[in-house]
C-alpha cells in the first residue's frame, strides 16, 4: 500500500539530522525527503543517469527562478520532483498517464490515509 | 513535459503556498507508489535511505576528516593530494557520484563552497545541504561579493585575507578544512571532532574554541 505520509522528518533530532542547529530546515514537507531518497535509490540501481538528472534539475531551477520576484518560497524540491518525473517518463520507466492516474487515486484518499 | 504536470498546473492557475505543497505531495506519492507497484523500490528502502542520511551520514563524517587533518600532518598532506583515497583512512565513504576535493583554510586564505548552477554539495561528508545553500541569493552573491555575504552570515574576514570561492559541479565537490582554533592544543582528536560544524566545512563560519571554564 502507499507509504505513510506523516513521517515528518523535520522534527527529528541528533547530530546528523537535517540541520536544525543553525536554525535551518532542509525539508519543509514530508514528501521532499521521500523524493530525495527515491532519486538516490534509483541512481544506485542504475535506473537514473545522474548527470542527466542534474541537467534536468538545473533546467527546472533556471525556468523557475524568474518567478522569484514575488514572496514565494524558493521551490527547490518542486524543481527536483519535476526533474525526476521528466527523466523517468522520458526514459519510459514510468508513463505520464500512469502518474496522472495514480495522482488522482492518491488525491482521492482520505487525508489521514 | 508530461501530461500530469499540465493537469497539476492548469494554464492561468498558478498554485501557491499550501495548495502547491499539497499538489506536489500528491505527485510525489503517486510517483513513489507507481515505482513500488512496478517492484523498482519498496517504501522500506526509501525509509532506510532517509534514516541513513539523517542519522549516520552527515556533518559528522566531515568532522572526522577535519579533526584528523588537524592532528596528523601526514594525513593532511595525503588529503590534499588525493582526498578520495585519504577518506578511507578515517572510515568515510567517499561516494561514487563525484570526486571530492578538500580546500584548506590557512592564515590569510579563506575558502568557501557554493554551486552556482544548482546545489551540488558534498553530501557524502556533510549530509544534506542547508536551505540557504540552495537559495538563488547565496548562489549568485557568494561569487560576486563573498566578503559581504560572509559578513552578513556572521563571518568577518580581515581585509587582507584572500577569499577563494569554489563552485561545485557534478564532477567535483569541495569541502573546506577550516583552521584549527587557537586554544585547542590540549584537545584530542575526538574532542576536536565535536567542535567542527557543517557551516565551517562549507566555509561560512569559523570553528570556535570551546568556552574556557
Amino acid at each position: 500500500m502507499s507509504p505513510a505520509m506523516n513521517s515528518d522528518l523535520t522534527d527529528s533530532d541528533g547530530p546528523g539530522a537535517p540541520p536544525r542547529a543553525n536554525g535551518e530546515l532542509v525539508f519543509t514537507a514530508p514528501w521532499q525527503p521521500r523524493v530525495f531518497a527515491t532519486t538516490m535509490r534509483l541512481q544506485e540501481q542504475g535506473l537514473l543517469d545522474w548527470e542527466r538528472f542534474r541537467q534536468g534539475l538545473i533546467g527546472q531551477i533556471a525556468d523557475h527562478e524568474p518567478d522569484l520576484s514575488h514572496s514565494d518560497e524558493y521551490d527547490y524540491w518542486g524543481c527536483w520532483l519535476r526533474a525526476l518525473e521528466d527523466l523517468l517518463t522520458g526514459a519510459d520507466i514510468v508513463a505520464a498517464d500512469e502518474l496522472a492516474s495514480m495522482a488522482d487515486t492518491v488525491a482521492a484518499l482520505p487525508p489521514d490515509h | 513535459m508530461s501530461n500530469d504536470q499540465t493537469e497539476a498546473h492548469p494554464p492561468g492557475h498558478h498554485l501557491h503556498g499550501p495548495e502547491l505543497v499539497e499538489a506536489q505531495a500528491v505527485r510525489a506519492q503517486a510517483l513513489e507508489t507507481v515505482l513500488v507497484d512496478k517492484g523498482i523500490l519498496t517504501p522500506a528502502e526509501v525509509d532506510e535511505y532517509i534514516e541513513t542520511w539523517n542519522r549516520r551520514i552527515g556533518p559528522l563524517e566531515g568532522a572526522k576528516v577535519v579533526a584528523r587533518a588537524w592532528v596528523d600532518d601526514g594525513f593532511r598532506a595525503r588529503l590534499a593530494d588525493d582526498a578520495t583515497a585519504a577518506l578511507a583512512e578515517v572510515g568515510v565513504e567517499p561516494g561514487r557520484l563525484e570526486r571530492l576535493e578538500v580546500v584548506m583554510n590557512e592564515p590569510g586564505v579563506h575558502n568557501v563552497v557554493c554551486c552556482t548552477l544548482c546545489s551540488c554539495y558534498p553530501w557524502t561528508v556533510l549530509g544534506l545541504p542547508p536551505s540557504w545553500y540552495k537559495s538563488p541569493e547565496y548562489r549568485s552573491r557568494i561569487v560576486r561579493e563573498p566578503r559581504a555575504v560572509l559578513s552578513e552570515m556572521g563571518l568577518e574576514l580581515e581585509a587582507e585575507t584572500t577569499i577563494n570561492v569554489w563552485d561545485s559541479s557534478s564532477e567535483v565537490r569541495y569541502v573546506v578544512i577550516p583552521e584549527r582554533p587557537a586554544g585547542t592544543e590540549n584537545l584530542n582528536e575526538d574532542e576536536l571532532r565535536g567542535l567542527v560544524t557543517r557551516d565551517s566545512m562549507i566555509g561560512v563560519a569559523r570553528v570556535e574554541a570551546p568556552d574556557q571554564p
